[in-house]
């Protein structure tokens, strides 16, 4: 186990050291220069340019410039957001843990709906509910997140007020109990969780359904039949258990579908975390911040398909002794 | 079930994009103009609004019209106006009065929806269409070159396949739009570059599972040169598959391309596109639901058509799947 994890991890770290160094090429290749942002339309000599050039360490050669972005990017070095004012590691730092909250709860929606639905809609195979089920989750699939959010708000914040719109906290939230704010936590953090979870959450249940479809055209599935076992323990016992194995692989795909959906989720939801970080960034041209983001939410995917793969392996020996890891 | 689905696919593809490529001649209103910034302001779907025409054939809204002596009164706001007789079309009210409809409303800028829809389907098709071609080019491009050579032209790229498959999209999109500036043409050139990833792993993968053949092993100790080898031994028997795959990959660029117009990073106003229509109704959400929700449905159901559509191919090419 230990060894099909180091194996992981050879993969993983040169990824992230690709994805570093194509982040680098993009930016030399983007038209206009770093200093030109720092500057704007202020016109200066010619040598204040070059002192700035200096400054920064524009002035030294392509590979020169790579090493140390590639050292700064490693130490977590990642510049000034002058859109916020202050480091852009210390920005991230503040946006990381709404970001996971959102994404954990929505992964945590997305397993138990998409499991629960898929089982459900191959126990009733045949019937309109399987039906109804295969369409809700084709169109949950379809939709942009962004839409389907604002969708929610208008049904569920305007036309039935039972969840708040935007933000992470209720205005008055400092004044309340413990208990109070977990609650008005929840409170605000079930419509975005569940928009942004939705896409998964189709997947997932097409997914399942499948699976469990595949379980029950195995022979030992006919074999429990005919040995007398009912048809519910069937599904839910034999069957289910065959189908979700599989479902961790999923849920290590999902990761970028959940990273790039925050991304338009908690700007529609206002949510303070990376996504609206993101955002306001893109609008006031902040582009170390965009970049700082872009790296950290890859670092985010990739370590989840490590976890995956891991979990992967755990749960089922013949992966780690089939390919031993290396692709 | 299936075949019905794949018809309504086909049907609701054939028919969007008979509307995309029609779409001037079908005798819409201009989708970017503002036909009336204060009468027709939000007008709800299946909607009428009373207007008198003018010698000149345009058209005069007005919230209220009377007759008063030789002429009109329009009243538009909390003012009224007068046309004389002789500026009516037809020179009576009775004549000139039109109450035109508005089948899907108009949005706060008096623009008509129902143009700027069939208009969006025309700009957002035809980026999707454009940038999946592209991802199909470049995946071709790179699967063949990768499994073809083998040794390490292969590896470098896989790897870098792996690693721009690593980016997440919409981040990958968004960073390179703010990089390069946003246009219509750095849309679709980032989408297309954001998208070829799977086509390079098909086609490679179809080119190594095709090397090993007696009829290449054969063409390739004729002399056949790599390139040719490639065009007339490897690639046909891909080209169904990259099909298929390009179907799918229409449906997810659309979807990607309506995110970036909704973060302000896609095709710039006013031209329509379905993602930024929704972002220009977001603001209006609670007061005029319909600018933005009418985009979003076209998006959903054009992306689950493309979908059914490119499912049903794939379980036509490929009849294991379809037994499941």
């Amino acid at each position: 186990m230990i060894r099909y994890f180091l194996r992981r991890l050879l993969v993983a770290v040169p990824l992230m050291f690709g994805v570093a160094t194509l982040v680098f090429i993009l930016l030399e290749a983007a038209p206009g220069t770093p200093v030109d942002q720092i500057l704007g339309d202020r016109r200066v000599p010619p040598e204040v340019r070059m002192r700035i050039e200096a400054a920064y360490g524009f002035d030294r050669p392509a590979p020169e410039r790579y090493v140390r972005w590639l050292g700064a990017v490693g130490r977590g070095e990642l510049g000034w957001s002058h859109s916020r004012a202050r480091p852009v590691s210390r920005a991230l730092a503040e946006a990381l843990p709404p970001t996971l909250l959102l994404a954990g709860t929505a992964m945590l929606f997305f397993l138990i709906f998409g499991v629960a639905l898929g089982a459900w809609s191959a126990a009733r195979r045949g019937r309109w509910q399987e039906r109804v089920i295969t369409l809700f989750s084709l169109g949950a699939y379809a939709m942009p997140a962004f839409w389907l959010g604002l969708m929610a708000i208008l049904l569920f914040s305007y036309e039935i007020p039972i969840f708040p719109a935007s933000s992470m906290h209720g205005i008055d939230a400092d004044g309340m109990s413990a208990a109070g704010r977990l609650f008005d936590l929840i409170r605000h953090l079930i419509l975005p969780a569940a928009v942004l979870g939705a896409a998964s959450a189709a997947a997932m249940t097409r997914f399942v359904h499948a699976g469990m479809l595949d379980a029950l055209a195995e022979p030992f599935v006919r074999a429990a039949r005919g040995r007398g076992v009912s048809e519910r323990r069937l599904l839910w016992g034999h069957a289910l258990r065959r189908a979700v194995l599989p479902v961790i692989n999923l849920v290590g795909l999902s990761l970028p579908v959940l990273v790039s959906g925050s991304l338009v989720v908690e700007v529609v939801f206002a949510w303070p975390g990376m996504g609206r970080l993101t955002y306001d960034a893109i609008l006031t041209q902040d582009t170390g911040v965009v970049l700082a983001t872009t790296l950290l939410a890859t670092l985010f995917v990739v370590l989840g398909n490590l976890f995956a793969d891991l979990a992967m392996a755990w749960a089922d020996p013949r992966v780690r002794l089939r390919d031993g890891g290396l692709r | 079930m299936r075949r019905t689905g794949f018809r309504l696919a086909l049907a609701l593809i054939g028919g969007l994009a008979f509307c995309a490529i029609a779409a001037p001649w079908l005798g819409l209103r201009a989708p970017n103009e503002q036909l009336d910034g204060l009468v027709l302001s939000e007008l709800a779907p299946w909607s009428r609004a009373d207007a008198v025409e003018r010698v000149d054939g345009t058209l005069r809204f007005a919230h209220e019209i009377r007759e008063s002596g030789d002429g009109v009164e329009l009243r538009r706001g909390t003012r009224w106006e007068r046309i004389e007789s002789a500026g009516l079309s037809g020179g009576s009210l009775a004549a000139a009065h039109r109450r035109p409809l508005f089948v899907l409303g108009t949005d706060g800028f008096g623009r008509d929806l129902l143009a700027r829809l069939i208009h969006g389907a025309r700009v957002s098709l035809f980026i999707g269409l454009l940038a999946a071609m592209m991802a199909l080019g470049l995946g071709t491009l790179v699967g063949t070159a990768a499994g073809l050579s083998g040794g390490w032209i292969d590896a470098v790229l896989m790897r870098l396949t792996d690693v721009v498959l690593s980016v997440p999209r919409l981040f990958l999109a968004v960073l390179l739009v703010a990089l390069y500036g946003r246009s219509l043409t750095t849309t679709i050139l980032v989408l297309g570059a954001t998208s070829w990833m799977a086509a390079a792993r098909l086609v490679r993968g179809e080119i190594l599972s095709l090397r090993e053949r007696d009829y290449v092993q054969a063409a390739r100790a004729a002399g056949v040169a790599p390139s040719r080898l490639a065009r007339l031994h490897l690639l046909p028997s891909a080209t169904l598959p990259l099909i298929v795959e390009g179907v799918l990959r229409v449906g997810d660029t659309i979807l990607i391309e309506a995110s970036l117009s909704f973060l302000g990073l896609g095709v710039p106003p006013p031209d329509p596109t379905w993602g930024n229509m929704i972002a220009e109704g977001r603001d209006r959400l609670l007061d005029a639901w319909w600018i933005a929700t009418l985009p979003g449905l076209a998006i959903m159901v054009t992306v689950v058509a493309l979908h059914l559509f490119g499912e049903a191919a794939r379980e036509r090419l490929n009849p294991q799947s379809a037994a499941c």
